[in-house]
């Protein structure tokens, strides 16, 4: 297929939105992610190496399997609302039991 | 003699002057009668274009739901020719891949090429 060219930008500067979208197994290698709506979206085994997701909405995303693998800005806290396992491939700088502190801070703050 | 020589003299200039005045007004009146003319052709072909546009739009919202892979295909590219040719449809022809994407389901299989192909076009690239 003929490779599109660069990404369509609206020039409203509203975030992009892709919350509940199917997104298995797609690439966002290098992707802007910043302040994007992905709650609730199946990024199962999707590739976001070296995405910026500063300002990201992860809550209820699906992220068993993604690679994010030199992923920039993304914080435990983000990660905490996200699901993931342990197929799913953090960056460098995000420990697993950040995440999981992190959950629990939240968790300890709704009871 | 000689005044009335003048005086006849004097009725042609005014004639003139007259003829002249006239002469320009005509010609001005002109001008501008052919100038509202090309704005309202020119508004036509524009109104025209943009219906064109619109019908385009309408028939690449259609076809996104197709069935055959080929058809999606040439329905997400007719978006993006679209918006390159009319940036304010920006808004809505993101709109509307990004919400497409939250209706598709195709379980453990590798994405079929459209959802790739509208990931590329509504997700920015980080600049290198």
């Amino acid at each position: 297929m003929a490779s599109i060219q660069s990404a369509i930008i609206p020039e409203d500067g509203k975030p992009l939105s892709l919350k509940d979208a199917f997104i298995r197994k797609t690439s966002l290698d290098g992707a802007n992610l910043q302040n994007a709506n992905l709650s609730r979206a199946d990024m199962t085994g999707a590739s976001a190496r070296n995405a910026d997701f500063a300002g990201a909405k992860l809550r209820k995303t699906i992220m068993k399997g993604t690679d994010l693998t030199g992923a920039k800005n993304l914080t435990a806290q983000q990660l905490s609302e996200a699901i993931i396992d342990e197929t799913t491939l953090l960056p460098e700088y995000i420990k697993r039991s950040a995440i999981k502190q992190a959950r629990r801070a939240k968790q300890g703050k709704l009871l | 003699m000689a005044y009335s020589l003048e005086l006849s003299e004097i009725a042609r200039n005014w004639g003139l002057l007259i003829a002249a005045t006239l002469g320009i007004a005509i010609a001005i009146w002109r001008a501008i009668a052919a100038d509202r003319q090309s704005k309202a052709q020119m508004n036509q072909v524009e109104q025209g274009r943009r219906e064109h546009v619109a019908t385009l739009f309408s028939e690449a919202v259609k076809s996104l739901d197709d069935q055959k892979l080929h058809v999606r295909l040439g329905s997400i590219l007719m978006l993006r020719e679209i918006v390159s040719a009319f940036p304010e449809l920006s808004r809505p022809a993101v709109d509307l891949l990004s919400s497409y994407l939250s209706s598709v389901e195709y379980g453990d299989d590798d994405p079929p090429t459209d959802v790739q192909a509208i990931i590329d076009i509504v997700v920015p690239r980080a600049e290198i």
